[in-house]
């Protein structure tokens, strides 16, 4: 135990990551923050003002910020020319989005299915960056667009994330149905194709069904990723000459050199202080690099030019498409712990499960799913979206489990194999299999 | 979780207090990596619920909550350290902390023991909230540079310590 702790970097995930209740006293402190703002709300409803003065700033605020974080993966370039993009996303990307499946049948091609050389509704350029909207599927729960972006100069490569797939937002964008502007979950899933391309797929969860046919309006303001490899500034020669004249004066002796930051050769003089003299560099090291972020403040903002490479628009739409039903099948539940927390529906589309739950405020149940052979479906957006995948869900088992129980099996939940629905009967407070097409 | 943010966003005091136990976990092994007991974190965590609350119309994205909640919470944590500062009294409560602790509660306390004060945060944030160095380079408002550093330092830590030890207590 202790040797993988020292040899192996997930070792110390392993320990420090380790799920348990929080402490009483912390506990306790919540509750109390809960009952004030319980206390001040009421009273500050009472007196009008600020409940009108919140949600006038909420809405506000939401409505213009409706980022985007899209995962992009890389491929080999030299299959840019093979593929023709337009028309075909859903197919190059189905198998690899988290809700994937075969969209063939659902998604609805925009456009005449090739490339265009010039805009029209469904391409728009701005400053040599053309974003295109390829296709569209929406059901009951959620909008999938298939996007393509194009740009005269190749972009910036992007921040590879932990799982593989890079970072672009797109801050402030605008959706609206039929005028009226939907606020929503949403991400945007896709790969670069070439170093001037990118494909993917954006999806919005909808909270509330769309019409059966619907204007759709979008407006993309700006599009950012975060970049590869951040250049951030040196520290200037000043600063350097301060850190290095400050260990001198304290008598420790570690020197950095012209090209700023702990290389290895600081790292083994570091190593090689007293505790005493490890102090006084520490405190020497953080008044070092108070002053650089003082000398720049640009490093501090949300998306700073140093973190993120930007394109600007604004790139606009504004189409009439529909709602599809197709696959798309809802059943009562009506699980329920007699206390107030009930499962009240769910609805399967050919992608997703949704799960519509009423919860009480002191209610601390977490819901897992199983498929028709017991094996566990994904968690996609939330606890109540999952991603079916290659599950069988014509069937399902919806499990209740109190919080602190989910939490102790967590991680042997997650990763278990095969069929989990006698361990998780063992565990739960409260089951319920659910058929979709049994007319019962 | 984004799910809930909406609602909270729309004023569901309810799912904002879920949101909250939710991360209650997250927030206290977080506090931890920078106070050095329970009854600090618990101030600190009380703050920041009620400032999380009062500000969230400044969130700009549903999906950036953690992080947001998260800079609040290293905000409310440094606070107490500048309000108490570095008093060794505090410390002193530390072993009533273990009674009626779990074994998951007291080995995270006495692995993060084990690491400076200082590379602990960056530790958490890196190791348990799966930030990358980068990202907790922005959080941090650090050079990345400083980040490797740290989390080198954090390691080389236990290493030596459990290379000291490890005969006897392996």
């Amino acid at each position: 135990m202790k040797g993988r702790l020292i040899e192996n970097n997930n070792g110390m995930g392993d320990f420090l990551g380790q799920e348990f209740i929080v402490p009483e006293v912390v506990s306790e402190a919540m509750q109390k923050a809960y009952a004030q703002i319980e206390v001040e709300t009421t009273e500050k409803q009472r007196n009008g003002g600020y409940r009108k003065k919140v949600i006038g700033g909420v809405m506000g605020t939401v409505a213009a910020a409706f980022g985007i974080v899209c995962v992009v993966g890389f491929t080999n370039p030299a299959m840019a020319a093979q593929w023709p993009l337009i028309g075909h996303i859903f197919e190059h990307l189905q198998d690899e989005v988290t809700y994937s499946g075969d969209y063939a049948g659902y998604a609805e091609e925009l456009g005449t299915g090739t490339e265009k050389s010039e805009d029209n509704i469904y391409t728009k350029t701005v400053d040599g960056v053309s974003v295109t909207l390829s296709e569209i599927y929406t059901n009951d729960l959620s909008m999938n667009i298939g996007i393509v972006i194009k740009s005269d100069k190749a972009f910036d490569e992007t921040l590879t994330l932990a799982d593989g797939f890079s970072e672009i937002i797109i801050p402030d964008m605008v959706l609206k149905i039929n005028g009226k502007e939907i606020v929503g979950n949403h991400s945007l899933q896709g790969k670069l194709v070439d170093d001037y391309t990118y494909e993917g797929i954006m999806r919005i969860e909808l909270d509330e069904p769309v019409p059966k046919q619907f204007k759709m309006e979008l407006e993309l303001p700006q599009i950012m990723g975060g970049k590869q490899d951040a250049s951030l500034p040196e520290y200037p020669d000043d600063l350097i000459a301060f850190y290095n004249n400050e260990t001198a004066k304290a008598g420790i002796p570690m020197t950095m050199g012209a090209n700023g930051g702990y290389d290895d050769a600081m790292q083994e003089q570091y190593n090689a202080l007293t505790e005493e003299q490890k102090e006084k560099e520490d405190r020497i090291f953080s008044e070092l690099e108070e002053k650089y972020y003082e000398r720049y403040p640009e490093l501090q903002l949300a998306y700073s030019p140093y973190w993120y490479w930007s394109l600007e628009g604004t790139w606009s739409y504004a189409l009439e498409t529909s709602r599809t039903d197709d696959g798309t099948v809802e059943k009562e539940v009506g699980l329920t712990d007699g206390a107030g927390y009930t499962i009240q529906s769910v609805k399967k589309t050919p992608f997703e499960l949704g799960i519509t739950v009423e919860r009480p405020a002191d209610c601390y149940y977490i819901i897992e799913v199983l498929d028709r052979n017991g094996r566990f479906v994904e968690w996609g957006d939330s606890e109540e979206t999952r991603a079916i995948q290659d599950r069988d869900c014509s069937s399902i088992y919806i499990y209740i489990l109190d919080e602190g129980v989910f939490y102790s099996i967590k991680g042997e939940l997650h990763s278990k194999e095969g069929d989990l629905r006698e361990y998780l009967e063992d565990k739960a407070a409260y089951m319920q299999r659910v058929d979709f097409y049994s007319t019962q | 979780m984004t799910e809930l943010v909406k609602k909270a966003l729309a004023q569901d005091k309810e799912a904002f207090v879920e949101l909250m136990d939710r991360n209650a976990l997250s927030m206290y092994k977080v506090a931890r990596g920078i106070l050095a007991n329970d009854a600090d974190i618990a101030d600190a965590i009380q703050n920041t619920i009620l400032i999380c609350f009062e500000k969230l119309d400044t969130l700009k994205k549903p999906e950036y909550f953690k992080t947001w909640m998260i800079r609040i919470l290293i905000n409310e944590c440094n606070k107490q350290i500048r309000y108490y500062g570095r008093c060794e009294s505090r410390e002193e409560f530390s072993y009533m902390e273990y009674q009626d602790s779990s074994l998951e509660e007291i080995e995270f306390k006495e692995i993060l023991s084990q690491i400076d004060e200082k590379y602990r945060l960056v530790t958490i944030l890196y190791y348990v909230e799966g930030y990358k160095v980068m990202e907790i380079a922005k959080l941090l408002q650090m050079n990345p540079n400083t980040v490797k550093t740290y989390l080198h330092r954090a390691r080389k830590k236990l290493a030596e310590l459990y290379e000291s030890k490890g005969a006897h207590a392996v």
